[in-house]
Parts: C-alpha cells; structure tokens; sequence
C-alpha cells in the first residue's frame, strides 16, 4: 500500500506545502509542490521516519517546594510515534539532587539510542 | 446526634452586610450572639457583587423602610469607615442632564431631596463649573445634581470590619455553616441544625439575602419570595484613576437602574451597569450584549474618552429584594424569627438596618438590651504594603520579613499581608482577593495566582490541588505534573 | 529608626530575565563599577525557565536551547561576576534613576546613575477582553499554566480549550497533550495561525489538535469549575455571529490572547510610551527619559530571546557611555511606522551607529518589499504579524541622515494564510 501526505516542509519561510507519496517500502514515489530539494528531502523524512526533539520535564527529590520539577530533553531528536511512551517512562523517574547541567537523566530511552539530559541544574 | 456547638440569645444567619451590621450592633451589647455563614467565608453572597456606592437616596412612596434606612446609613457610614479602618472616600455624586427635558427632571429631584432634608445637594447648570468639577464630562452634558454625600467605600472591606470588630467584642462567627433546618420551641427559642453543628438560639435574624425565602422556609414562613436583578460592571484599570472624581451617573436611568462611571477607593474606576430580570434568580453571568453593547457605550456617552481597552474585570452582582420597600420585621410564623431582606441601596442603607433591627425590631419582641461597658468600636485593618509611607514600610518588614516580599506585583501586596488575611478568616483565593487586593489589578492574578495557591496551601496545611477559589467544587488546579501519565498507564491514546 | 537602606551604584537593572541579565552582565563588562540586579521573583530568568521547549539561543549562543538552558548559561556568566544580584525584591517607585525596593529584608533606596529597564511584559486576561459568561476557577492565561505546569509542578485540567494561537498557545496544546490531558480544541479570532509555521506542525497537527480560526469564546459555563466553554464564528467585525454557537465540555480554559510590555514603574517618572504599551526608545535604547535606558520584551515583544539579551546588552553599554559623559548623540530622526506597519523600533535615531530595526506588519502579504525610508529596502516572500522583521542598517548609511525615516511594507495579498 503506497502512503500519501501533505506535509508542511520547515526548511525556510517559504514553507511548501509538499504533496508526497511513498511505497511499502518506503521509496518516495512522487513529490511535488515543493520549490527546492530540501523541500522533497525534507517530506520524504517526515512521511517515512518523522523524529522530534521532546523537551519535558521530570520529578525531582529536592527540599525546594517551589521547583520540583527538572526540565530535560532528548538530546537528539526520536521517532515522533514514541513520544507519548517516553512521556510515560519519564513520569516514572524521580532524580536525586544534585544534578548538574548536561547530566544523563535517563540513557538510551526506549533503545532509541537516545540519552535524556538535564537542561538545567537542582543543586539541592 | 450532633453536639450542641453553641448556645446564643441571637443567631444571625447570613455573613453579607446586613448580617454584619446586625451582629456587630448586636455586639455593642451585653447578650451572646452568633452569626453562621454557609460559605467558606464572609462576604461571599450578593455584597461580594455591590458597587459600594453609598448615598442617601431618592425617597420614594412605596418603600417607607428603605426611606428610613438609606439616608441614615449613609450618613452613619463615615464614622463606621474611620472606626473600622474601612477605605471610604466621599467623592460625591453628579446625576446629569443632556437636555432641557432632563433638567427640569433635576430640578424636581432637587426639591424633593431637599424636602426630605437630604444634606449638600445642589443643581450645578454654569457649564464651565461643571467642567471643572469634572474635566472628562461629555460636552453634551447642560447641568447636573450634585449631591456631596455620596461616598465610595468597599463593600467586603466594610463586611470584615464589622465582623472582625463583632468577634472581637465577644460575637462568634461560624464558616461552613449551612442552616438546615430550624425547629422553634415557645420557652427558649430555636434549635438549628447545621453543616457545622447544632445551636440553640433565643431569637434569629435571617440575614440569608438570595437565600432568606429558603431559610425562613424551614420554619414554615413563606410570606415572602426573593427575586432580584442582575447588574453586570466592568472594572477598568486605575491607570484612569481620576478620569472621573465624582460618581457620574446618567439620569435616564435613575433609581436601581443606573448608568455609572465612579471612581473606587482602590483607584480603579467602576462601569455599571445592565441592570436586568434573569430567569434563574442568582445568575451572576456577564453577556457580550451587557459588557459591550451596553455599559461601555453608555458610559462612554458620560466619560467619552473613556479607553475601552483598559478594562480588567467584568462581573456580576445580583441584588436580592422581597418587594418595593425593604423586608425588615418579625417572622408572621415566629415574631422572634426576624426577617431582612433589603434591595437596591441596601449597602447604603445597611447600617442603619443594623441599628433599626436591633434597637427596635428585637426588643419589639422581647430581647433585653444592655449596654456592654467594654465595648471597642475600633478595628485595625491588615496593614498594606501598598498603602505606607517608606518608613512605614520599612519598620513592618523590620517586624516581619514577609510584608517585604511583594507577591502580587499589580497592586503591591506582601506575603506578610495574605498570610495575615489567612489568619484572619481567608480559605481559599477569593478570600486572600477581597482581604489584600492580591489578583484584583491589571493582570487579574496571572503572576500572583500560582504564588497565593502556595501561600494558602502552606498556611492551611492542605495540598495545593485542594486550594480553591471561593469553596466547594471551585479548585484551581485539578492535578499534579505527570499525574495524568501514571493514570494513563497501561492504556494507550 | 526606619531601617531604610539608600545606597549609590552604577548601574542598575530592573528585572532578571533574558534581558536584565544580560545587561547587567554587559554594563560591568563595559566599566561600570556597581551593578545591581532586581529581581522579583524567587528565581532569575524571567518567563524563560517556564519555556522548557527549544529555540532559544541559536542567534547569540549559536546553539539550539531550552528556556532554562539559555538561562543558565547567563546565569553562570553572571556568575562570574560582582553584580549584586537582588531575587525576591520588587522595584516599587522609580523617580528620575532612584528606584525605591521592597526587599524582605527592608526597603532599599538605590540612586542609580542609569537604569536599564528590564521588565518584560505580561499576558493579556480574560477581563482585558471581556470574554463573557461565568467566572469560575479554571481559566488561566497560558504562560500562568505553562509555570503552573513546568515550574511549579501542577496542571490545571485535563480537557482543555485553548483561546490564541500564538506560540505560547501552540506551545501549551503540545505541552497539554504530552502531560496526559486533552485540548479539546484551539480557537483563533483571526482567520490564520498566530505563531510561527513550525509550531503550527509540531504543536497542532503532530498531535490532531482540532483548530478554529475566525472563532472566539463566547461563553463560559460553570459556577465554580469551568464545566463547558462555548465558541462561535465571528463576523468582520470580530464579533461573535449568533447561531454558529459550539459547546465543548472542559475543565480549563486557558488565553494566549497578546502580551503587553509591562511599564507601570517606566510611567512612574514620566517615561513616554508608545501605543504599543513600550518605552519610545532611540537607537542607543534610551527612553525620553534621561539616564533610563531599556531593552527585550519592556520595549516591544520579541519573537526571539536572543535579541532581548542582544537589545538589552546594546542598552547596558550605551548607559554605561552616558554615565562616562560620552553618550554619542549627533541629531535626532524619527521614525515612524507607514503602509502596513503596525510598529516599528527604535522610534528614533541620535547616533551614527549601525541600527537594528525591529518591526512588525499588520496583515500578512506575500512578495513584500520592506522600506526603510530612503535608506535599505529588503524582500520577504512573506511578511506576517507573527513574524518579527529584523533589518540591520549600517554606520554608513545613517550617517549625517536627517530627513525622518518612513518605514512601508507593499505587497501582494497572501491568500493562504
């Protein structure tokens, strides 16, 4: 079954809106709508594998009441089916202070491959 | 079986202004005297919604009561205000005209205000006066009818004075109490079931006002049915604090129905009002057709530089009344069950109503009265960061480091203040609002809002998904971060 | 004995967001002795530790980043140095460049030699646009929820209607639905998207969020708990049309309806604004006060924090010249916003230095040709309102101008959008 899609390409202003199709095996079939080949590259990503960077936030045992919270992020970006799960594994974690700037919240989050790091510090 | 969680000469039910009037009048005497409140909090019911607007009155012939208590009440209220440390400002009232037709009418209300002995009114017709009583004042605008009694005070501030005042010279005040029902006995009065326990009571005073036909319902007394209006107002930013210095009122629409642009203690400046009969008695909802196809309009025909855009806070009050004249006499069930029930004006004339019922009404039917020797007519605000002189300021933070940490940035109002409102009485935001201004300015509580939950819920001892804004069913925050995560594992979107 | 503290400095900067941090960083980078930060909240960083998204940073750090990472990366520069970083203290009175503080230690009378303005702006509410109908807990502006929910650890409700769709309103439906709640829908008075394109796809159609653009809230239900919010269409003159009425059942209704710079202490002492609610600046950043000087969001809202940090540095150090008595002002040009612009900064021009405009159209155009005066003109294959025109013009070419500067946007209707 070939798979069919607009997708809005991000790649400057212009912001094509490219119609793009691609078969079983995920070979691009036909494209069009797009003014440049970032626009063609750019849809046939987001119709085969489109990935996100998730920025969120995890529980953090500390003694200040008004910041219990770790801001974090994935430090690359992962497949966009798999954001609500890692949404839920990371509910599920609760760092001890302290955590620096960089450090590794949670490794390889769903065998992506991808480390979650703080995206600031909670000394205490 | 409930414990008796008290026993009173006089119960009032009802924490709105004329309950407080009644039991701080009451307080002035040597008698035990209880005032029980179904909300979580005073001044929750229909004065929460009052303009504060206070004047003596046009007097008129079906309301012999409100006649009485409206011009009394407005003059007693200025010394109530110094006393209870109530902000009060007596800005004075311009009733005007566009055109002959409306003058003339002015002229009449001048003669029967004068007939009736109202002090300081005056027909103001020299333009250029006019002007300079009232820069911002339409061009179009020929005379007005100046009446210098008219004062702004606060409408909450005044029903925790007179609370605060009352319990702290011996009357009791009970929150969370919900009258449910009354069973009267000849010797010794009532016994109340409520929400928050059982009292005993000589006499009562149904001060309920939305709700007084329900509570004197429980006694079988259904002589009258409370009905109502609805006023929709805006509150605009003090940014245009002095756009207008009198209460500037239209005259076509005198009485309880009222065009008004009037400055407020606090300097914002008050819109009113759509004044309407709704279906569901209590609606306090505000319609588009009310906010901007009446009031602004209307009153931009007053003030027409008024700047539309610096509206903050469009509300609704709902002023309950039980026929023209106010409802203020003994229970024809139970003359020692006395009921109030007041209407438009009734803030003004509230006061006096705590006077009447008192001094009249309750010895009418048998209560004692004896004056308290130790009485003390003096309260003390909570200080106001916002109100001080610097060294004033800085000897409070010198006291207490919290006056110096300022949590709602619009109106300058210090974490020592809320949790000084918490200390005295406030459970949940609106309480903290009406207590301290914190939330009531430009930016309606979005910084101080998450600040407030925190300080309530730290104060109280509860969690702050339990806060809420004015009781039961209203919290602000329904769930912690990542609550709705754990719930929805397993199960996918 | 009032326990007042009066002390002199330098330079002090009111507010410790993107921008106060930055310039008070850059005015002691720049020379001045004694610097001081005010801050009143409990933490620094403005409204940027709330924005744990990505985006910042690209432009002056040259690398993608969080809100708090941008952040913390001035805050350990800060660090570094001697600035007498004041939190939970509030600028209460400003007379001239003497700011009056509220600290929970006492009341503190700082005598600046410059002021760098720093307070950035705040939300729009509900009684601002007088959204009719009950008033229960439950409706939030977004940035309230967004701290809610990313600082303070709560979230609001779990069937969410969205009013604006700005970014921060975009930001907030993708946040919403990460957290486990639903937005049930966004709804948009105009008839297009209000923030950037990438928001638009990663916010809303990443996750299915229904959007009604040229639709308003024109009822909220529920006495104590928003239970149902009601949307209608709107007729040109952005009022609701009477019988196109949608009830969805919610719990929160949050607002993203505009920002506005927050300059009530600016008034204060007499700083004039423009009808964008900021500060008129000139091209060195100083309002029409002297010594005052101001930078970011106080001024006019930007798209990008990088250029309030970089607006509010230029501030830091020309305060620093004005306070050494060499300030260089050579003439003084207006400017003024033309076709199609609905403000442009600075509003005028003293120096001979490069310039950075800042603008922003009124309606959205296609093949749009920008003007600045006389002097540079540049194409944009779309202009948007969203959409902040940045144009830099060079040291050369202002110099020795004196005509006022026009600034005009022509193009051609962009239908699309």
């Amino acid at each position: 079954m070939n798979r069919k899609a607009e997708v809005i390409c991000l790649q400057c202003p212009l912001a094509c809106r490219v119609e793009v199709e691609v078969d079983k095996d995920n070979k691009v079939v036909s494209a069009s709508n797009y003014k440049c080949k970032r626009g063609k590259t750019y849809a046939a990503q987001e119709i085969i594998n489109p990935v996100r960077v998730l920025t969120t936030t995890v529980r953090v045992l500390t003694r200040d009441q008004i910041h219990p919270l770790l801001p974090v992020t994935t430090r690359e970006a992962i497949p966009k089916g798999l954001l609500q799960d890692a949404m839920k594994q990371l509910a599920g974690i609760e760092v001890k202070t302290p955590v620096k700037y960089g450090d590794v919240i949670c490794p390889n989050i769903l065998n992506t491959g991808v480390d979650v790091v703080a995206t600031s510090e909670v000394l205490n | 079986m409930q414990k008796v969680a008290g026993k009173f000469d006089v119960i009032v039910i009802g924490a709105g202004v004329a309950g407080a009037a009644v039991i701080r009048e009451l307080s002035k005497y040597n008698l035990s005297a209880a005032i029980l409140e179904k909300e979580p909090d005073v001044c929750f019911g229909a004065t929460k919604g009052t303009h504060g607007i206070v004047h003596c009155g046009f007097p008129v012939d079906d309301a012999p009561i409100k006649n009485r208590t409206e011009m009394k009440g407005c003059l007693m209220m200025e010394q109530a205000c110094a006393d209870l440390d109530v902000p009060y400002q007596k800005a004075g009232k311009l009733l005007v005209a566009f055109n002959e037709e409306e003058l003339r009418a002015l002229q009449k209300a001048l003669v029967s205000l004068k007939r009736n002995g109202v002090p300081g009114v005056e027909l103001v017709t020299d333009k250029d006066r006019l002007r300079v009583m009232e820069p911002n004042i339409s061009d179009q605008v020929i005379a007005a009818l100046h009446t210098a009694n008219t004062a702004v005070v606060s409408p909450w501030g005044l029903v925790f004075g007179l609370i605060e005042n009352a319990v702290a010279n011996g009357a009791k005040l009970y929150i969370d109490a919900k009258v449910q029902s009354i069973t009267a006995n000849n010797e010794s009065g009532f016994l109340l079931q409520t929400s928050a326990g059982s009292f005993a009571a000589g006499y009562i005073v149904n001060a309920a006002g939305l709700f007084a036909g329900k509570v004197a319902g429980l006694i079988k007394d259904n002589s009258f049915v409370v009905s109502g209006t609805r006023q929709q107002r805006i509150v605009m930013d003090k940014k245009i604090e002095g756009i207008v210095r009198h209460v500037v009122r239209d005259l076509r629409a005198t009485g309880a129905h009222g065009d008004f642009v009037s400055p407020t203690v606090y300097g914002d400046i008050l819109l009113g009002a759509k004044v309407e009969n709704v279906p569901e008695v209590g609606d306090l909802r505000t319609t588009r057709e009310g906010l901007d196809g009446w009031i602004l309009p209307r009153c931009r025909r007053l003030i027409p530089s008024l700047p539309p855009q610096m509206s903050i806070k469009p509300f609704s009050g709902y002023i309950p009344k039980a026929g023209a004249d106010y409802l203020i006499k003994p229970s024809p069930v139970n003359s020692r069950f006395i009921n109030i029930v007041l209407g438009g004006s009734g803030f003004s004339a509230s006061l006096a109503v705590g006077e009447y019922v008192v001094n009249e009404i309750l010895p009418s039917v048998g209560l004692q009265l004896q004056k308290k020797p130790g009485f003390n007519p003096i309260r003390k605000d909570i200080p106001h960061i916002h109100d001080l002189t610097d060294e004033e300021r800085a000897e409070l933070i010198g006291k207490d480091p919290l006056y110096g940490h300022i949590v709602c940035r619009c109106e300058t109002v210090s974490e020592g203040e809320i949790v000084e409102a918490i200390r005295r009485g406030a459970r949940t935001r609106d309480g903290v609002k009406f207590r301290t201004r914190s939330g009531m300015g430009r930016c309606q509580g979005g910084f101080c809002g998450p600040r407030v939950l925190r300080i309530l819920s730290r104060e109280l001892g509860i969690p702050v998904e339990q806060v809420t804004r004015k009781g039961e069913g209203s919290t602000e925050v329904l769930y912690r971060t990542k609550e709705l995560l754990k719930e929805a594992k397993g199960g996918s979107k | 004995m009032s326990g007042i503290i009066e002390r002199s400095v330098d330079v002090a900067v009111i507010g410790g967001g993107p921008g106060g941090l930055g310039a008070a960083i850059k005015a002691r980078e720049a020379g001045a002795k004694n610097v001081v930060l005010l801050e009143r909240s409990e933490e620094l960083g403005g409204m940027l530790p709330q924005c744990i998204h990505n985006g910042f940073g690209l432009h002056y750090f040259k690398e993608e980043l969080s809100g708090p990472a941008y952040i913390h990366r001035l805050v350990k520069e800060l660090a570094k140095t001697d600035v007498d970083v004041m939190t939970q203290t509030m600028a209460i009175k400003l007379e001239g460049t003497r700011i009056t503080a509220l600290t929970e230690k006492t009341l503190t009378r700082i005598n600046a030699k410059a002021v760098i303005l720093g307070m950035g702006c705040r939300e729009r509410s509900r009684g601002n646009i007088r959204i009719p109908g009950h008033r229960p807990a439950g409706v939030f502006t977004a940035g309230t929820a967004q701290r809610l929910i990313n600082v303070e650890g709560y979230i609001p409700g779990k069937k969410v209607v969205i009013l604006g769709s700005g970014d921060i309103g975009m930001i907030m439906a993708r946040r919403l639905t990460l957290e486990g709640a639903e937005v049930v829908c966004l709804v948009e008075l105009l008839p297009f998207i209000g923030g950037l394109i990438r928001n638009e796809v990663q916010c809303l159609r990443d996750f299915n969020i229904p959007v009604y653009t040229s639709h308003t809230v024109s009822d909220v239900i529920g006495k104590n708990r928003v239970e149902k919010v009601v949307i209608s269409q709107i007729d040109k003159e952005l009022k609701p049309i009477p019988g196109t009425e949608k009830e969805f059942e919610a719990d929160t209704l949050l607002l993203s309806v505009g920002l506005i710079p927050e300059n009530e202490l600016s008034t204060m002492t007499g700083v004039k604004l423009e009808p964008t609610g900021g500060p008129q600046v000139d091209d060195l950043w100083q309002t029409s006060v002297s010594g005052i000087f101001a930078g970011g969001n106080v001024v006019h809202v930007h798209d990008l924090a990088d250029y309030v940090t970089e607006s509010s540095e230029m501030a830091a150090v020309n305060a620093v010249k004005y306070i050494n008595g060499y300030l260089p002002v050579e003439r003084k040009v207006n400017v003024k916003g033309g076709k199609n612009i609905r403000y442009v900064v600075p509003n005028t021009i003293v120096s001979n230095q490069p310039v950075s405009f800042f603008m922003r159209v009124t309606w959205p155009l296609k093949n749009a040709t920008v003007r600045i005066g006389g002097l540079v003109s540049k194409k944009y294959a779309f202009v948007r309102p969203s959409e902040q025109i940045r144009i830099d013009v060079p040291a050369e070419m202002m110099k020795g101008f004196r005509e006022d500067i026009i600034v005009n946007c022509d193009g051609e209707e962009d239908v699309a959008r």
